[in-house]
């Protein structure tokens, strides 16, 4: 502990927290607390808190992201094992397709769903947690998968020399090592499950509802914005206990643990077939409910044609298209600088990281309809008017996937051995040098993937994107749930031609990140 | 040679990142600083000399014919930017938060459902339109001060496939009345109320029809087995026979789906695959109108006697579906030959609306969407 506070005391850290404070406080605080002053009535909370429909949606939202989490898990554990662990051909082209469903339009997905789920299944909450894992597969991938990699397979070769058993080894070894990751995980699944609005709405129809979709509801259908302000507050408070007790529970893992960097091995020929079986059922799940909507692309009534597809070259479409590209690349490198900032903080400042680790979960918590209203409430006149510039849409975005982002850079950082950076300041390094020669340089690979879900978040957002104007072009999953609310098969196929065109998109940009992964500077490092 | 290239790509990231957090700094910064206003000021002169731009706010179903305001541009110079955002549902919650200092300078597409909780909230400047003495005086009506102006009109009814009745020689139903009858059981699909704007119409319809007894007639309904869905598309093409793998040949939607079902066909049927239950429909009047707060009053108004014109009336039916509310603008023949338009529609006054719309919504809640 002196050791560590000699050496790693930190003048970058206090400015980092100070910087990313300042960003939330702005965008995120600010315009709660106008929206909650502007709007509550003292009232309301009583009301709102003694309705016994509040509860019954407390309720559903909470049980029904448990079911979420347990269903994710269950669904991604094995090809994030295969991934995590292993060298193999297609490893990349596996990681993208898991990822693809995280970047969808939630309506999209919902209208998939609708179209491969039997009759019988919809409006269920099967139907509900099979789609949330949908999307969340590749949170667990991500997330747990890339905590696998820094596994140094010495450590359970070890193991298995000195006579463990492959159950010994797990639970000596590889959960007290992924534990963190897997908390960290299932806390960003379960905060998707508990605040999912569209998938909700769309596959657990009308009886269904969650807070999130609560608060939409009283917002915009009835019009008690008090109301769906007071449910908003609720919905974050819950949260952030939620969170707390996780991050309690995950404990200081890993800190004091010795990973090396990046060791993962060549798959054995042995567990070939097991991974060939995990492949294929994975791109299954992935793809079957991706080549319903191409399907769909190509159906208007009952004949095959391409109308769809001509009229997606038209300009609104390609602008749609543009403003997405726009938006989730300012997304990316917004995202990906505040996260990096912010878990500059939380890892190395010694006052205030760990609540800064705290308030970055708020906005996972802070719904995409609350944050646009505070928006909408606050930057609402003279110079500070950005509600209809379109990087605004991107700073929203940026507040809903930072914290992802963040949940991606800190354990990494937090697993880079502090004896690198040491040893550094002993031979002389400064502070900004350390960072960027030792903290950078085996960051390199967590940065890129958390670039890839900043991307991921912004190009599949919906909830916040349709609330603020739009100048100009809207983003794809706007365009698309526009274009399946209007009357006609020729248009509903445009929407979905669209969508397949979103995929198609989605899945160019994975695989262009994960080469550039594969080219980095560390790839062969030894 | 790799860890000197590497080294140097690092460095023009952080640099990169430096100037980028010095930015956002000077924006968070920026936020509580009232002093910067200067720089402000300039450009809002600026921007009053330019060439004004007025910004049209409107809902995502706000679809009129690409270039069709070059017209208003040509004549007064202004030129119309639109903003589109949610449903409109969404942009009334939003305008109602925003009054005063609003999001752009004129409004569009505010229905009589949804239109007292603007006017409530002292959303709209009032202005008379020259036009007014051209539009349908039961819509002008709704707003006697010229708050805002109506622009369309549409109906929500049932809609039924008509095949399916054919094929099974059953009659389809013709009132609210008769949707309760146990012959059609399992066919109906209703969008939810709370959500959707058509669902919300039919609600009202089943209010203008029973009165008092609305909640009974519904408890019925439910008996029988309605299906309430999320949104209109969902009950639409997710369900109704006629659009869909759906099983349930009875939908509410518009009395100008049929049209839209064979204009928008690729290749057009001779006649609709479906009709419309003419006593079961619900007048929809939309409304536009010029935001408090706007800097281009005078403007605004030029957009609003443009968007009421014969120019811009006679583009809706095509483009959106809705029936134009300037009584001199010529409808075109192929929407006339496949629409209906129903004589008497069921209505309720806005004012009533607005004070029982939440109260209703609750109780609807509570009969049908109890799970």
């Amino acid at each position: 502990m002196t050791q560590r506070s000699n050496l790693g005391s930190s003048r970058l850290a206090p400015t980092a927290l100070t910087i990313t404070t300042a960003v939330i406080a702005t965008f995120l605080v600010v315009p709660l607390v106008v929206l909650v002053v502007g709007q509550v009535q003292w009232s309301d909370i009583s009301r709102v808190i003694a309705r016994a429909a509040t509860w019954r949606v407390v309720w559903f939202s909470t049980w029904q992201a448990v079911l979420s989490v347990a269903a994710t898990f269950v669904i991604a554990m094995p090809v994030t094992w295969l991934i995590g662990r292993h060298e193999f051909r297609g490893r990349r082209v596996l990681r993208a397709i898991c990822t693809v469903g995280f970047l969808l339009p939630s309506v999209v997905v919902g209208a998939a769903f609708l179209a491969v789920l039997p009759r019988s299944l919809h409006y269920s909450v099967l139907a509900v947690v099979l789609a949330h894992a949908y999307f969340n597969v590749a949170v667990v991938v991500r997330v747990v998968g890339a905590r696998l990699e820094t596994f140094d397979p010495r450590l359970s070769q070890a193991a298995y020399v000195l006579g463990a058993t492959p159950l010994r080894a797990i639970t000596t070894l590889a959960w007290p090592l992924s534990r963190g990751a897997v908390m960290s995980a299932s806390g960003v699944v379960f905060l998707y499950c508990f605040t999912s609005y569209a998938v909700v709405r769309v596959l657990g129809g009308p009886t269904r509802n969650t807070m999130e979709s609560d608060i939409a509801l009283r917002a915009f259908g009835i019009g008690d914005v008090s109301g769906a302000t007071v449910l908003a507050c609720m919905q974050v408070v819950i949260i952030v206990l939620v969170v707390a007790s996780l991050q309690r529970s995950a404990g200081r893992e890993a800190t004091h643990l010795r990973l090396s960097t990046i060791r993962i091995t060549s798959l054995p020929s042995s567990k070939r077939p097991v991974a060939i079986a995990v492949a294929v059922a994975m791109t299954l799940f992935v793809m079957v409910p991706l080549a319903s909507v191409f399907w769909r692309s190509v159906r208007v009534g009952d004949s095959f044609s391409l109308a769809a597809w001509r009229a997606t070259f038209g300009r609104t479409l390609v602008d749609a298209v543009a403003a997405s590209t726009r938006i989730a690349l300012l997304t990316g490198l917004l995202g990906v600088l505040l996260a990096a900032l912010a878990s500059l903080g939380i890892v190395r400042a010694r006052v205030g990281g760990q609540v800064l680790d705290a308030i970055s979960v708020v906005p996972l918590a802070l719904s995409p309809v609350t944050l646009g209203l505070g928006l909408i409430v606050t930057f609402d006149s003279s110079w500070y008017d950005w509600r209809a510039d379109w990087w605004f849409v991107a700073v929203a975005h940026t507040l809903v996937a930072f914290p992802l982002v963040t949940r991606v850079l800190v354990p990494a950082w937090r697993a880079i051995p502090r004896r690198l950076s040491d040893a550094a300041a002993v031979l002389g390094a400064g502070e900004l040098r350390r960072f960027v020669d030792v903290d950078l340089r085996i960051l390199h690979r967590a940065l890129v993937a958390g670039l890839g879900l900043a991307v991921a978040v912004s190009l599949g957002e919906f909830g916040a994107a349709t609330l603020l104007s739009r100048r100009g072009a809207e983003t794809m999953p706007v365009t698309i749930a526009r274009l399946l609310e209007r009357t006609g098969d020729a248009v509903r196929a445009q929407a979905f031609a669209l969508s397949s065109l979103l995929i198609v998109f989605c899945i160019a940009a994975l695989l262009a990140v994960e080469s550039a992964l594969g080219k980095g500077p560390h790839a062969e490092r030894h | 040679m790799r860890r000197r290239r590497s080294t140097g790509l690092l460095a023009v990231t952080l640099l990169a990142a430096a100037v980028l957090a010095a930015t956002l700094l000077a924006a968070a910064c920026a936020g509580s600083d009232e002093e910067a206003n200067v720089a402000a000021s300039t450009t809002l002169d600026e921007a009053r000399q330019a060439p004004v731009t007025l910004r049209l706010l409107a809902h995502d179903s706000f679809t009129p014919t690409e270039g069709i305001f070059a017209a208003f541009t040509e004549q007064t110079g202004i030129t119309v930017e639109i903003l589109r955002s949610g449903d409109a549902g969404t942009l009334v919650t939003k305008a109602v938060l925003a009054a005063g200092s609003p999001e752009g300078d004129v409004l569009w597409g505010l229905d009589n459902t949804l239109l007292s909780r603007a006017l409530d909230a002292d959303v709209f400047v009032p202005y008379v339109s020259v036009h007014r003495g051209d539009l349908d005086p039961a819509a002008v009506a709704l707003a006697a001060q010229g708050e805002v102006t109506p622009v369309d009109s549409g109906d929500v009814c049932i809609n039924y496939d008509k095949a399916w009745f054919a094929e099974r020689k059953v009659t389809p139903p013709l009132t609210l009345q008769a949707l309760a009858s146990s012959t059609y059981r399992n066919l109906l699909v209703v969008p939810n109320p709370v959500s959707s704007s058509p669902g919300l119409a039919f609600m009202l319809a089943s209010i203008a029809e029973f009165g008092e007894e609305w909640q009974q007639w519904w408890k019925t309904m439910r008996d029988n087995n309605v299906l309430i869905v999320e949104s209109w598309s969902d009950a639409y093409y997710g369900h109704f026979t006629a659009a869909s793998e759906g099983t349930r040949p009875l939908v509410v939607s518009y009395a100008t789906s049929p049209p839209a079902e064979v204009l928008f066909a690729d290749p057009r049927p001779s006649e609709a695959p479906t009709s419309v239950a003419a006593l079961t429909c619900f007048r929809q009047y939309e409304f536009a109108g010029i935001l408090r707060g706007t800097k281009f009053e005078r403007e605004a108004r030029l957009l609003i006697d443009f968007l009421v014109s014969r120019t811009f009336q006679e583009d809706l039916p095509l483009t959106q579906f809705v029936w134009p509310i300037n009584r001199t603008a010529t409808v075109p023949k192929e929407f006339l030959d496949y629409s209906l338009r129903p004589e008497n529609p069921l209505t309720i006054p806005p004012s009533t609306i607005a004070q029982q719309r939440a109260t209703w919504l609750d109780e609807f809640s509570d009969i049908m969407l109890r799970s």
